[in-house]
């Protein structure tokens, strides 16, 4: 697994040192196709959302909406509001989680 | 160089990656809970030094992803950089080439966002006239405010430091001076503030890693990083310029697709979930142009 793990790493990094290198060392002033650009402004909010949205919700996916909230849910909710109202990242992330110490606490 | 370009590249980036400081130790965590071993988890760090892919990454490896897939994970959550490169590449284009091969390594979100926020006004492809250079000068300080000392990289050139002997027009050493000044300020800048992130970052996950044995499970600190990337996700929604429903789909697309596909092999759902989220959000933008097109007279 390791061997795997470092092989991933210096492929994964090698293409990032490349994309990161793209214009700026290799092709200069350019413009990105308007194609591509257009792609490259959703990979945030489309990854990001990927890799949150499924933690949050658990093992039982959309299932756990129709049921009683977990703590987990509750917690995202809450930091959600705080984060779109403040954009205040690590105020966000201590608030999300003190909600969860205090959802799991209460036994709710 | 500039060293001044280099100190206030390096000062003005800590605020920016204070946020960075519970990323790391999380993704430290993270690691140190994957079963990979903490070298090689760590290892990351320095070989891709970007946390949301290390942070998939280390995840997809732990589940028994193979190396392609996990690369290619990677490289999608990694595509952005493609973006920042092609913002500054002109600011860079009389920079010496190690100097881009070099900070290319560095670039970030962070990076970027501090170089974007720096006035380059005396950048001019050497067309600025003397007017504009002397008008530099004057409010050179308050335009770059970034180092709290108030350098400016522009400051320097006084017409007598041309070389006299030059053949050119005695406006012309001024404002060549005055450009070269202004990039060697940048290079530093930009340099500077990336490799003090690098090093920061090098220790948050380190001491992720090793804090992630004394750490209580039931603090449930993992569950940090989903919170993370919802704010994450909220703040690149809302750094839309203009319409942000574009954005909203892509997120709403990618996080849907990823749920539903939560248990499909090799975290190919994550992946698909990212490719179907992205092309979301473009064909949204594609749709909603081509209405307004059709809308206005």
């Amino acid at each position: 697994m390791n061997t795997t793990a470092l092989g991933a790493f210096v492929l994964g990094g090698f293409g990032t040192y490349l994309m990161r290198a793209s214009f700026l060392a290799f092709i200069g002033d350019g413009l990105i196709p308007p194609v591509v650009g257009r792609a490259l402004r959703y990979v945030g909010p489309a990854v990001f959302a990927a890799i949150f949205l499924p933690r949050v919700l658990g093992e039982s996916g959309f299932a756990a909406l129709g049921e009683r909230p977990t703590p987990e849910i509750v917690a995202a909710v809450i930091a959600g509001g705080v984060g779109w109202k403040t954009r205040h990242v690590p105020l966000t992330l201590a608030v999300g989680m003190v909600s969860l110490w205090l959802l799991q606490w209460a036994g709710l | 160089m500039d060293p001044q370009g280099l100190r206030d590249g390096a000062r003005g980036i800590v605020p920016l990656v204070v946020p960075a400081i519970p990323f790391g130790v999380v993704l430290g965590v993270a690691i140190n809970e994957s079963g990979l071993s903490r070298l090689i988890g760590w290892s990351s760090s320095w070989i891709v030094f970007a946390g949301s892919a290390q942070f998939v990454a280390v995840e997809l490896l732990a589940e028994g992803t193979g190396v392609f897939l996990a690369a290619l994970t990677i490289w999608i959550v990694n595509a952005r950089h493609v973006m920042y490169s092609a913002a500054i590449a002109r600011r860079f284009a009389e920079a010496p080439r190690w100097w881009k091969l070099v900070t290319s390594y560095v670039l970030i979100d962070q990076s970027f966002a501090l170089l974007d926020g720096l006035s380059d006004e005396n950048t001019s492809d050497g067309d600025a006239s003397d007017e504009n250079a002397s008008d530099e000068n004057a409010t050179g300080h308050a335009v770059d405010g970034v180092g709290d000392d108030g350098h400016a990289p522009d400051d320097g050139p006084a017409p007598d430091d041309g070389p006299a002997e030059l053949e050119a027009g005695p406006d012309d050493p001024v404002d060549v001076d005055n450009a070269r000044d202004a990039l060697s300020y940048r290079m530093g800048f930009l340099f500077g503030s990336g490799v003090m992130a690098w090093v920061l970052w090098q220790i948050w996950v380190l001491l992720g890693v090793l804090l992630g044995d004394v750490i209580p499970d039931s603090w449930s600190l993992i569950y940090a990083i989903p919170i993370l990337f919802l704010t994450l996700m909220l703040l690149a929604i809302r750094a839309m310029p203009g319409n942000s429903i574009p954005a909203i789909a892509a997120a709403a697309v990618g996080g849907a697709v990823a749920v539903v596909g939560r248990d499909m092999p090799n975290g190919t759902g994550l992946l698909l979930g990212a490719i179907l989220g992205i092309m979301a959000g473009a064909l949204t933008e594609t749709v909603l142009a081509r209405r307004e097109a059709i809308a206005a007279p």
